[in-house]
C-alpha cells in the first residue's frame, strides 16, 4: 500500500488534500513566473537606485521608485543555512519526504526560500556553491530550485533542462 | 480593564493544525509552493545560528530542559508532571534537522487574563500591584529572508536596542532584572534573545543556558513557566500567558516557581514568523 493510500485511508482524506500548494502571481510578479517557463531567472532590478528586490514588489523596497527592469540572474548563489524536513508537514509534501528547505544567497545580493535537491542531506554545508534548476511543479508553473554547483543531477532532471532549453531555443549546455 | 485571551485548539484535527500552521507564517507566494511550515523555518534558523556562532545543538536543547524544569513547578503547565534531559529532546524524533520534537512548542487550550489600571488607582483596588516601567518595541520582516538584520548569528543586533529602549525608559539596566521572561517558542528564539539581554556576550546564550544560569535556582532565571515548548503554545495566548506569569512572579504569587525577592524583570513577545518584538519591563516597585 503506498505512503498516499496509508494517509487515505487513515485520516479519511481524499486525493485533492495532496495536489501542491502553487504560487499565484501578482501583477507586479508575474515576470519572474514568465521567466522561470522559459527556464531563466529573472530579478527586478530598480532603475533609481539599483536594488535588486526578490519577492518583486510593486515598487523598489528600498527608493520606492516604479522604475524598474527585469534582469536575468546567473544563476548562481551559496547556501546560507537549510533545515532537513522529515516529519509533520502538509499532506501535499509528505510524500517529498525528506525534502530540504533552505536560505539561500543569489551572487545578485537577494536572499532566497527555496528547496535543495540532487544532493545527499549530510552533503549540505553552509556556503557551497550552488546552481539553480528548473522544476515544473504543474502544467505552466515552474519552481526554481537549487543543486551543488557543477553537479550532475538525475537523467529526469537532465531530459527536463533539456526541454527547458529547447523552448528558449537554446541548446542546453552540458551539465557538470 | 480586564484583558482576556482563550484558545482552544483542540477542536482541530493533526491535519488541519499542519496545514494552518504551514500557510499561518509563510508566504504563499514564494514559501508555501516549497514546503515552508513553521518547523522548516525554525529549522532553519536553528542550522544558521548553531553554524555561525558555534552553538551545539546539545545547548539549543538545553533551552528545553531549562523550559521543562520550570514547568514542572507549574500546576497550569500541559507537562506539570514529565521531566525531560537532553538526552531525550535529542532523541526523540527528527521533525526538521536539525529540530527534533521536543524542540517543537506544543499546541494547547488555554486562557488568562489580568486587569490593568492606571498606577493612582492600582494602588487601590489592589494590595501589591505591578508597574509597566518600560516598553518598546519593534518591526524586522515579514519573511526572515527580508529580515533587517540579515546574519541569524546577529539577530541581536535587531533585538538588542529595543530591549535597551524598555530598560532606559524603565531607569534600569539588565544587571537590575531578576527574571528575564523571554518568549521564543522554539529554542532558536529565545537564545537570540537571551543575546540581547545585555546579560551576556551575544552567541555565548547556549553556553549560558547549559551551565544552568537560566534554570530554577541560577542567576538569570528565564522563562519561568516553560512557555510554549513546556507549558503549552495557545497562540498569541503564549506572550499574554507569559506576561502574567511575571506579573505573578512579582506579587509573589508564582508558587514553586517563584524567585525568590523578585522585584524587576524585562518581559518579551513577538508574532509570527518571528517578524518582531516587544519588550516590557515590570516592578513590583518604582524605581527611585
Ligand atoms: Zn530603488
Amino acid at each position: 500500500m503506498s505512503l498516499r493510500d496509508t494517509l487515505k485511508e487513515k485520516l479519511g482524506c481524499t486525493d485533492e488534500d495532496f495536489v501542491k500548494p502553487l504560487p499565484h502571481p501578482t501583477k507586479w510578479s508575474a515576470p519572474f513566473w514568465e521567466g522561470t517557463k522559459q527556464g531563466t531567472l529573472l530579478l527586478k532590478h530598480c532603475r533609481n537606485c539599483g536594488t535588486i528586490d526578490h519577492p518583486p514588489y510593486l515598487y523598489c523596497t528600498n527608493c520606492s521608485s516604479e522604475e524598474a527592469e527585469w534582469v536575468e540572474a546567473s544563476g548562481k548563489a551559496t547556501l546560507y543555512a537549510y533545515a532537513v524536513n522529515s516529519y509533520g508537514v502538509p499532506l501535499p509534501f509528505v510524500e517529498d519526504l525528506p525534502y530540504v528547505t533552505a536560505l539561500i544567497d543569489l551572487a545578485e545580493g537577494p536572499r532566497m526560500i527555496s528547496n535543495i535537491v540532487g544532493c545527499a542531506p549530510e552533503e549540505l554545508r553552509n556556503g557551497m556553491e550552488l546552481e539553480v534548476v528548473f522544476e515544473e511543479l504543474a502544467p505552466n508553473v515552474v519552481l526554481p530550485k537549487w543543486r551543488p554547483a557543477g553537479a550532475e543531477g538525475s537523467d529526469m532532471e537532465r531530459e527536463y533542462q533539456r526541454v527547458l532549453y529547447e523552448r528558449k531555443g537554446m541548446t542546453a549546455p552540458p551539465s557538470g | 480593564m480586564l484583558v482576556i485571551h482563550a484558545q482552544r485548539f483542540s477542536q482541530f484535527s493533526a491535519n488541519e493544525q499542519a496545514a494552518y500552521f504551514a500557510h499561518a507564517g509563510s508566504d504563499l507566494e514564494w514559501e508555501v509552493p516549497y514546503g515552508m511550515t513553521y518547523n522548516a523555518l525554525a529549522a532553519m534558523m536553528t542550522q544558521g545560528y548553531m553554524a555561525y556562532t558555534g552553538t551545539t545543538l546539545e545547548q539549543v536543547a538545553g533551552v528545553c530542559v531549562a523550559c521543562r524544569k520550570w514547568a514542572n513547578r507549574q500546576p497550569n503547565a500541559m507537562f506539570r508532571d514529565k521531566t525531560l534531559t537532553v538526552e531525550q529532546v535529542l532523541n526523540s524524533r527528527m521533525v526538521a534537522y536539525p529540530l527534533t520534537a521536543y524542540m517543537c512548542n506544543v499546541l494547547a487550550d488555554g486562557g488568562c487574563a489580568y486587569v490593568m489600571t492606571t498606577a493612582e488607582n492600582a494602588k487601590k483596588v489592589c494590595k501589591n500591584p505591578v508597574y509597566v516601567l518600560g516598553e518598546a518595541s519593534d518591526y524586522s520582516h515579514r519573511s526572515i529572508i527580508k529580515s533587517k538584520v540579515r546574519d541569524l548569528d546577529r539577530m541581536h543586533e535587531f533585538y538588542a536596542p529595543v530591549a535597551q529602549k524598555a530598560y532606559e525608559q524603565a531607569g534600569l539596566g539588565p544587571e537590575d532584572m531578576d527574571i528575564y521572561e523571554i518568549y521564543g517558542a522554539y529554542p532558536v528564539v529565545s537564545l537570540m534573545m537571551a543575546d540581547a539581554l545585555g546579560i551576556v556576550e551575544p552567541g555565548q546564550s547556549g553556553a549560558l543556558v547549559e551551565s544552568g544560569a537560566t534554570s530554577p535556582g541560577g542567576k538569570y532565571p528565564m522563562t519561568t513557566n516553560g512557555e510554549a515548548m513546556s507549558f503549552g503554545h495557545t497562540g498569541t495566548g503564549v506572550g499574554f500567558a507569559l506576561f502574567v506569569e511575571g506579573v505573578r512572579q512579582l506579587q509573589g504569587k508564582a508558587g514553586k516557581a517563584q524567585v525568590e525577592d523578585a522585584r524587576f524583570l524585562i518581559d518579551d513577545c513577538g508574532g509570527g514568523a518571528f517578524m518582531d518584538v516587544h519588550f516590557t519591563v515590570l516592578g513590583n516597585q518604582i524605581p527611585s
